[in-house]
């Protein structure tokens, strides 16, 4: 018997060693934007995709977008626990918050049973940070990660594209001038993308707790103060009509009232550009009717910058000065 | 619960455990650590359900109390009966009910008089088929004076529950494995190690071969109209060894899990695809179904003996019913009377126990007119398949009709490299051990632990890498 036991136990022993070794190298692109970090950070943004791409480059500090589409204030949490090491003393963190945050449920259940939204934290986060946890889960995207790396390349699949690219050449077009659409045209677009938007976030919005929300919230706000950091909420700008399709008391009831308890508990600074004047009358700024465009984030940028500077947050002389020309 | 869960990953050795270093001491504590721990193993997919096994178990055992005690031939003949009607009603109601409810109401209809019926939402017990049919076997044994009914209620509970082989088989006889509850089971390292062994072949068929064939197969099954003949050709073929790598896989493991508690069951495949014709496809393919079939329904209508008419009746019959113990769907009983297509012009010519040793028998390679035999058998497999697959008569004919066309010829629009290569190598190792009861059982001439060892683990580490991204049912459990 004793050999017996002795035989499995190294097998299984062998087999959690070799996927260990197999699993380490490559991740997914957003598990590698937390695991490759090599300088300290002076100021981050968490958040979902309305906290996406500040112009850091604008800063003489080191920052970094650890913000990831969809995300909840449970995993701004844990993230930011997860990031807690590599944040330099009195770090700035912007925490952008949306209409829709509270009331998400924290492993997003509205996106179905199978629920990939969680697969990626699994690949960084430690098991105590991921609600729900379970080892079979683990495992099993351990094992689609090593089967994706050792995977065969389809040769009839790649002989195929290979046949379609060639027909696609011969019967190339002559290639159409992109036209810039008009003004009407970006509003219509804007509009439309208001209304289905706000509709989904509405939709969204029913699956979680508040309560909780609120409570994770405070926790990060308060951890960070503790440890010397310095967060910061904020609403990003929306397009006018994007506001437009909310109900005002609903905003107040569902959003406002919890933003405006938090930041004065914990005295921290709340700036609301959802309606700022130079934004959210402005097509160009926006890439769709709730998130910023190219040139958005980087007018964007320096204004939430300055402000920053205004309100003691960030010393003036972090900020680059525009090169002459 | 699944063998290939990591539920039964977690649940194997706590019962290991507890099989040899807690209840090892006392037989009967053994026997209710069994039968509990298959309670639990069956509750885990639908507690409900475990009603019919525990009613089933005792009906059965009283029967075969009482059939001993019983010297009257009619009063027996009704014991009989009790338990064929309970064991089959259940059978029949939770799996033929809606079935028979939809043709009769159709026939009427054909006929010219309306009826009506109210189909029931059924749910069918995972592996209603197999225990009954297992505990049916007890009952008919005991009233045959072949097998002495048994006393102990929780060794005959064991017998019709024991997990490795509840839900899918192989459907043992109470000859064979009822009395090794009886007997005081002690731990065998090189029994142990081959039950090890076969798990692990199990779970590569299973988990590598079936489930990656699986993908296409159902992929091609799915969108029959979209694909071109050839690969409704690789969709048979897909499904076929889907099939074989899933239900063999799934007795690999039992049959290993079962040696691991020193209990031996019965070979229930013998590497069908090797063989020469139908006939013996027959006798190496779901071994356990077939005896079944033989015992209890083809000798007891007379067999292969009487005359010509008889004997095309009597086949017909045993493979018509094998078909349609399977679902609750014609094309079931088309794969079934198919197959006794295959077989008749065989049994007429009473060349259907021609072949009765294993291909090559002696070499290592078959001559051409062996290779040529078995290549044509496995085709007429292969076209039965689609019937069992299809997901109506229509569809096996549309499939069929397009699979024959000229594009039959064409390249494949659908030709996976890596799970072909996979196929390949389960057939090479299931060649090389041909000769055995599974292919690695040769594995325990390895001398050296230490190579013995690193082969299992590196099979271990080849079903890690290529096993599918999907935990799938076994397809038998439908049954």
């Amino acid at each position: 018997m004793r050999k017996f036991l002795f035989e499995i136990v190294a097998l299984v022993f062998l087999l959690i060693v070799a996927i260990h070794l197999l699993d380490k190298g490559e991740k997914s692109p957003g598990a590698m934007r937390f695991e490759k970090i090599n300088n300290e950070l002076d100021i981050i943004t968490l958040g979902n995709s309305h906290g996406g791409g500040y112009k850091f480059g604008s800063l003489k500090l080191k920052g970094g977008a650890f913000n990831r589409a969809g995300n909840t204030i449970f995993y701004d949490l844990q993230n930011y626990k997860y990031l807690r090491k590599h944040l330099s003393d009195s770090a700035i963190i912007i925490l952008p918050i949306s209409y829709f945050s509270f009331g998400l449920e924290e492993n997003r259940v509205d996106r179905g049973t199978v629920n990939p939204f969680v697969n990626e934290f699994y690949e960084y986060l430690p098991p105590t940070s991921i609600l729900g946890y379970s080892i079979k889960k683990d495992l099993s995207l351990r094992i689609n990660r090593i089967q994706k790396k050792v995977q065969l390349p389809d040769l009839l699949k790649q002989l195929q594209q290979q046949q379609q690219k060639k027909k696609k050449k011969k019967k190339k077009k002559p290639k159409k001038k992109k036209v810039q659409p008009t003004i009407e045209q970006q509003i219509a677009a804007l509009e439309k993308s208001a209304k289905s938007a706000s509709k989904h976030h509405k939709k969204i919005f029913g699956y979680g707790e508040p309560s909780r929300n609120l409570a994770y919230l405070s926790d990060l706000i308060s951890d960070a103060q503790k440890n010397g950091f310095r967060p910061v909420l904020i609403t990003t700008p929306y397009y006018q009509a994007y506001n437009e399709s909310y109900d005002k008391a609903w905003l107040k009831e569902n959003y406002y009232r919890h933003i405006n308890k938090i930041s004065t508990a914990s005295k921290t600074a709340y700036i609301d550009y959802s309606n700022d004047s130079i934004f959210s009358s402005d097509p160009d700024n926006f890439k769709n009717s709730d998130h910023l465009s190219k040139k958005g984030k980087i007018v964007f940028s320096e204004i939430l910058f300055r402000d920053l500077v205004d309100l003691g947050i960030l010393n003036k002389e972090a900020i680059k000065q525009p090169k002459k020309k | 619960m699944l063998f290939n869960s990591i539920d039964f990953a977690v649940f194997l050795p706590i019962v290991f455990f507890l099989y040899w270093f807690v209840t090892n001491k006392h037989l009967k504590l053994q026997n209710l650590l069994i039968v509990l721990a298959s309670y639990f193993f069956y509750g885990w997919w639908d507690w409900r359900f475990l009603s019919l096994i525990v009613f089933s178990t005792l009906v059965d055992y009283t029967v075969g109390l009482a059939l001993k005690k019983e010297e009257v031939k009619v009063k027996r003949k009704i014991l009989l009966w009790i338990s064929i009607v309970v064991n089959l009603g259940f059978l029949g109601f939770f799996k033929y009910y809606n079935f028979f409810l939809d043709n009769f109401v159709s026939a009427f209809s054909f006929f010219g008089y309306e009826i009506s019926g109210t189909a029931l939402q059924i749910i069918l017990p995972v592996g209603i088929s197999f225990y009954t049919f297992q505990t049916l076997s007890y009952t008919i044994d005991v009233y045959r004076q072949k097998l002495n009914p048994t006393k102990d209620i929780i060794a005959f509970a064991a017998f019709v529950s024991f997990f490795p082989q509840l839900v899918a088989g192989p459907i043992e006889r109470a000859s064979n494995l009822l009395p090794q509850f009886y007997k005081r089971r002690t731990f065998d390292y090189s029994k142990a190690t081959d039950g090890l062994r076969q798990i692990i072949w199990g779970l590569f068929k299973k988990m590598v071969i079936a489930d990656n064939c699986a993908t296409y197969a159902n992929e091609i099954f799915n969108n029959s109209a979209d694909y071109n003949g050839s690969t409704l050709l690789m969709g048979a073929v897909f499904f076929t060894f889907q099939i074989y790598g899933d239900f063999s896989g799934y007795s690999d493991i039992a049959i290993g899990t079962s040696r691991l508690f020193g209990f031996n069951l019965k070979q229930n495949f013998a590497f069908p695809y090797f063989s020469r014709d139908i006939a013996e496809f027959w006798r190496r393919w779901h071994i356990s179904l077939s005896t079944w079939f033989r015992d209890y329904l083809y000798i007891p209508l007379g067999g292969s003996r009487g005359s010509k008419l008889m004997k095309v009746r009597n086949t017909f019959i045993i493979f018509v019913v094998s078909g349609f113990w399977h679902g609750a769907n014609w094309t079931f009983i088309i794969w079934g009377a198919l197959n006794a297509l295959y077989f008749l012009p065989l049994l007429l010519r009473n060349k259907n126990r021609v072949h009765l040793e294993v291909i090559a028998a002696t070499k290592s390679l078959p001559t051409f007119r062996e290779g040529f035999n078995m290549f044509l058998t496995f085709g007429l497999t292969v076209l039965a398949w689609v019937f069992f697959r299809a997901e109506n008569i229509e569809h096996a004919i549309s499939y069929l009709t397009n699979m024959f066309t000229a594009s039959v010829f064409s390249l494949p629009e659908i030709l996976p490299l890596d799970v072909m290569a996979l196929v390949l190598i389960l057939l090479i190792v299931e060649w090389v051990g041909r000769r055995q009861l599974y292919a690695l059982e040769g594995l325990q001439n390895v001398k050296s632990r230490i190579a013995h060892f690193s082969i299992l683990f590196v099979i271990v580490i080849v079903i890690l890498l290529f096993m599918s991204n999907t935990e799938q049912e076994f397809i038998y459990f439908q049954f």
